[in-house]
């Protein structure tokens, strides 16, 4: 075993280095993980793992024809970050609705719409919310997030629906209750 | 897309926009020393042939208006200060194939970096998402097609509809005069053809960049001596040169140390060393007001100068403002160091409680041992694999390499020796660590540093009953506390 080789040393000589093809992508793949996973560290540890994976996984890519890197990286980030949400799941309750006041980012968001969908955003299962994520945030077509996702393209299509109906009626929930505190009727505690 | 869809696209851009990206291990980066020189060996297959691209060559006449508005504007603050003060050069050269535009409006230059902005349209002149381009080459010449090989790395950022595409060190040519060679094979998932040639000139900022001497020496405790040479100003950057070699005694110190460290090849010479270290700079004005660092945007290899690790080396970071003074700060020195780590446990344990080992000030915590189910089968790699998961406890250790580095001989690229951690059961089996993650977590209440380590093997399938680690090697970090005042050009008036 000693002086054997573990890491996949290229057969082929390049002119680009792992480091080079992939460096372009990282912060796109570091925000879609937040997205999915809406903790930082574990957005972290999905991307760096995904590396690996990536790395390790490289010659696989070579064979994957119509495929860009970038679709086929962003794929390993979403089912790693898609994992930790299940990992986060098993060692502890998930925290599917986050309480508003300790979420800082909120704060970023300054119209009381955006606050709104991001919530609901957070709100959706993983599954769902991933794929608004990859259509919206990084604009995949409905084809490259089957693909990523390891679906059919009229499941990712049903998935954009419910999504967008559930932020519509979070929307729609947060106007009827505006209407209500306007006519004097105190909808919260 | 409906306004609902505008918005949430806005909403996860927004949310997204405001994280700081972490730092990341390169898996590359597991091949790092040759036994005269440092490289990286892993250079890998490149997904499109490159070697046929046809270059469809345009007559570009780059324009030198003045400033008007620069897509710079939306960019990093240096950036969008060169070209305010009229270093930016408007370009607008444009090639189409399949239906699509590749379109290099803009361009900054100088002797420290070239930025490149470049967008898509689709036949409607909508913008296509500058990521969905599959750029296949990207290198500058000179006039005559000679390539001006410092400048092959290269960097992209993503700002709405543009992409900043950042190559570094255009000023270890002489020529004033370049062309960015710019190809792209594939925009979204049509294949085609969009490649640009892009003249450009240095001589402005060329002119606009100034050297000056700094001179000092200092030689730190572990017997590292640094003369800072000079510092030079550029529109887009500042950049601090420095040399480095070791005294006489810390020679000495390090070839005891490279004596202690054996590495996985038994029959290996020790290997001294001298280049493994790095010096932490920061810069501050007079306020205590820290200069932004561009240590990645500009990071350069360190040159060779001698033997024994005398090298030249530099620090970046943005541009100084005339209206401050600024003083260079040497923070620390972080040098790879003999460190023994091991502990030996059986996983049945760690069901009832972690596993703890405290020896020579060190504490160990052996976490878990935990098999992955294997991925969604959409997933490429799907094998199922062990993570062991420890946190220690170390003073002064600031990093522990999780991938192996790979010792290789200069003139044979044959590997020498290997050094990293070694897994083993109870049979002796070893299992190669595959994948992991180093982080550190803080500081206990003894001052040691708090990390969490996690190893990976896909060659472990099932549970050994003993399962031993053990590494060898540590990064080391020792505070230090130089300071210099950094000189400043004076104004040609």
């Amino acid at each position: 075993m000693k002086g054997s080789h573990h890491f996949p040393i290229p057969k082929e000589v390049g002119p680009i280095d792992f480091e080079t093809l992939v460096q372009p992508h990282l912060t796109s793949a570091f925000r879609v993980a937040f997205l999915i996973v809406h903790d930082y560290h574990l957005a972290q540890d999905a991307v760096q793992e995904a590396l690996w994976e990536a790395y390790q996984s490289l010659y696989r890519f070579d064979k994957q024809k119509g495929s860009s890197f970038r679709a086929w990286f962003i794929k390993i980030v979403t089912h790693r970050a898609l994992n930790m949400v299940r990992r986060k799941k098993k060692t502890e309750p998930y925290m599917d609705s986050i309480d508003p006041g300790q979420n800082p980012l909120e704060s970023i968001l300054q119209k009381e719409k955006e606050q709104q969908i991001w919530r609901a955003i957070q709100m959706m299962t993983p599954k769902h919310r991933s794929a608004v994520i990859l259509y919206y945030y990084e604009e995949f077509s409905i084809a490259e997030i089957a693909k990523i996702l390891g679906v059919f393209e009229g499941t990712v299509k049903s998935r954009l629906h419910k999504a967008r109906k559930l932020i519509a009626e979070k929307m729609q929930g947060k106007k009827e209750t505006q209407i209500f505190t306007e006519l004097g009727v105190n909808m919260h505690d | 897309m409906t306004n609902l869809d505008n918005q949430i696209t806005q909403t996860l851009k927004k949310v997204a926009g405001e994280l700081d990206q972490p730092n990341f291990v390169m898996p590359d980066q597991v091949v790092a020393y040759k036994r005269k020189r440092s490289r990286l060996l892993s250079t890998l297959l490149l997904p499109v042939s490159i070697s046929c691209a046809l270059l469809l060559t345009i007559s570009v006449s780059p324009t030198f208006a003045a400033y008007v508005k620069s897509l710079f504007d939306g960019s990093d603050q240096e950036l969008q200060h060169a070209a305010q003060e009229g270093y930016s050069q408007k370009v607008n050269a444009s090639v189409t194939d399949r239906g699509y535009t590749l379109e290099i409006e803009e361009i900054l230059a100088d002797p420290m970096r070239i930025v490149a902005v470049y967008s898509i349209k689709d036949q409607q002149k909508n913008f296509i998402h500058p990521d969905k381009l599959y750029i296949s080459n990207v290198e500058v010449t000179d006039l005559q097609g000679n390539v001006i090989k410092e400048t092959k790395s290269y960097g992209i950022e993503i700002q709405e509809n543009y992409g900043y595409i950042t190559l570094k060190k255009p000023g270890e040519t002489d020529q004033q005069k370049l062309l960015l060679q710019f190809e792209g094979k594939q925009i979204d998932s049509v294949e085609g053809n969009w490649a640009l040639k892009i003249p450009f000139d240095l001589e402005k900022t060329t002119k606009a960049s100034k050297v000056l001497s700094i001179d000092k020496t200092y030689t730190t405790p572990q017997g590292l001596q640094i003369n800072l040479n000079s510092i030079m100003h550029s529109p887009t950057a500042a950049r601090v040169d420095y040399e480095t070699k070791w005294t006489e005694e810390a020679k000495k110190r390090l070839v005891q140390e490279s004596k202690q460290v054996k590495g996985k090849v038994d029959s290996a010479d020790p290997y001294v060393r001298y280049d493994d270290f790095k010096l932490n700079f920061h810069v501050e004005n007079e306020q205590g007001e820290i200069v932004k660092d561009l240590t990645r945007a500009l990071d350069t290899p360190r040159k060779v100068v001698g033997e024994y690790g005398h090298s030249n080396r530099k620090y970046g970071f943005a541009p100084l403002s005339p209206d401050h003074q600024y003083t260079l700060v040497l923070d620390s020195l972080v040098k790879t160091e003999p460190y023994e780590l091991g502990v030996s446990f059986e996983p049945k344990q760690l069901a009832e409680k972690p596993v703890r080992v405290d020896k020579d000030g060190k504490t160990i915590e052996i976490k878990s041992v935990t098999f992955e189910e294997p991925l969604n089968e959409a997933s490429p790699n799907n094998e199922k694999h062990a993570t062991i998961l420890l946190e220690a406890y170390l003073k002064d250790i600031s990093y522990i390499n999780i991938a192996d580095t790979i010792l290789l001989d200069d003139d044979t690229d044959k590997i020498v020796n290997r050094f990293g951690w070694t897994i083993k059961d109870e049979k002796g089996k070893i299992y190669n660590v595959t994948g992991g993650d180093f982080k550190t977590i803080g500081k206990d209440e003894q001052g040691r540093n708090h990390v969490r380590i996690k190893l990976q093997s896909y060659e472990m399938r099932e549970l050994p009953q003993k399962i031993s680690l053990t590494s060898e090697l540590a990064k080391k970090s020792y505070d230090l506390d130089w300071k210099v005042p950094l000189p400043m050009p004076k104004e040609d008036k």
